[in-house]
C-alpha cells in the first residue's frame, strides 16, 4: 500500500529513445524527468557507446542493433559522448518529476 | 552485381591520391579491367590496410589520444570489412588478389616503412597525419566517384552508411592533428 502511495506521488516514467545513426544522436538534446528512462539503440554500421561525460554512465559498447539505458537520476545538464567517436555529443535536460 | 566501372575508378581515385600524397609524383597508368572478385578484394584490402596499420600504433604510440584513435579504426573497420565480406558473399564474390590490390598494399608497405624509424611524438604526428590523408582520400572517392554512379541499390545502401563512419574519422584524425602539433 505505502508502495503504491509513493509510485503514484511519483508520477508517471517515461521512456525516451535516442537513435545512432550516421555517427550522431538523434535527437542530440533531450529533456527528460528525474526517474525516466532513457534508451540508446545503435542503428550504425560500426560500435557506439553512449557515456556520461562525468562517467556517471556507460553503456559499454553497442554493436549494430544493440541497446543500452539509463534511469535520469537528479536534476540537470548531463553530456555525453561516444568514447570510441569524441566528434560525436549529445546532451540530457534532466527536470524535476 | 557490383558496378564494376564504379569501383575500379574507387580504386584508382584512392590508389592514385594516396600514391601522389605519399610520394609527390603521379600515379603509374591505371591497370586494366578488374573482375568483380577482384574488386571485392579492394575493398578488404583498403580496409585491412588500416586495420594494419592502426595495430602497429598501438605498439609504437604512448599517447593514450592516439592510442584510442587506433583503436576506433581497428573496431570501425573490422565492422565495416565484416559487411562487405556478407555483401560480397551474398551477391557470390570471392574476393581475388590483383594488381590494384597489390599497389595499395605496395603503398601500405612504405607508409609503415615512412613510419618505423620513428618514436614519440614524431611518430604520432606522421601517423596522424597518413590517416588525415588517407581518410580524405577514402572520402572524396565515395563522395565523387561511387555513391553517384554506382547502381546496386544493396551497394549504395552500404556506402552510404559507411561515409559517416568515415567522415568522423577524418574529423577525429584532424583534431588530433591539430592537438599534436608540428613539433617545430
Amino acid at each position: 500500500m505505502i508502495g503504491l502511495v509513493i509510485l503514484l506521488l511519483a508520477g508517471p516514467r517515461h521512456t525516451h529513445t535516442v537513435e545512432i545513426r550516421g555517427l550522431a544522436f538523434h535527437p542530440a538534446v533531450l529533456t527528460v524527468a528525474v526517474g525516466d528512462t532513457v534508451v540508446w539503440i545503435n542503428r550504425d554500421i560500426v560500435p557506439h557507446t553512449a557515456t556520461g561525460t562525468r562517467r556517471k554512465w556507460d553503456s559499454g559498447q553497442l554493436q549494430q542493433g544493440d541497446s543500452g539505458r539509463y534511469v535520469a537520476s537528479r536534476t540537470g545538464r548531463a553530456p555525453y559522448t561516444c568514447t570510441l567517436h569524441p566528434t560525436m555529443t549529445g546532451m540530457l535536460i534532466i527536470g524535476r518529476e | 552485381m557490383f558496378n564494376r566501372f564504379a569501383i575500379l575508378a574507387l580504386s584508382f581515385t584512392l590508389a592514385a591520391t594516396l600514391h601522389a600524397q605519399t610520394t609527390g609524383t603521379p600515379a603509374p597508368a591505371p591497370a586494366p579491367d578488374l573482375s568483380d572478385p577482384e574488386v571485392a578484394h579492394v575493398a578488404v584490402t583498403a580496409d585491412n590496410i588500416d586495420i594494419d596499420l592502426a595495430k602497429f600504433a598501438q605498439t609504437r604510440t604512448h599517447n593514450a589520444e592516439v592510442k584510442q584513435f587506433a583503436a576506433t579504426m581497428i573496431t570501425d573497420h573490422t565492422a565495416v570489412n565484416a559487411q562487405a565480406s556478407a555483401l560480397a558473399t551474398k551477391l557470390g564474390v570471392t574476393p581475388a588478389d590483383n594488381a590494384v590490390s597489390q599497389s595499395l598494399q605496395s603503398g601500405a608497405t612504405r607508409a609503415r616503412k615512412d613510419l618505423d624509424p620513428l618514436r614519440g611524438a614524431a611518430f604520432d604526428r606522421a601517423y596522424i597525419a597518413r590517416e588525415v590523408a588517407y581518410h580524405q582520400a577514402v572520402l572524396d572517392a565515395i563522395d565523387k566517384v561511387l555513391i553517384p554512379t554506382t547502381e546496386n541499390a544493396e551497394l549504395k545502401k552500404l556506402l552510404e552508411d559507411v561515409r559517416p563512419a568515415v567522415a568522423t574519422h577524418l574529423e577525429h584524425a584532424k583534431a588530433l592533428k591539430t592537438r599534436l602539433g608540428t613539433g617545430t
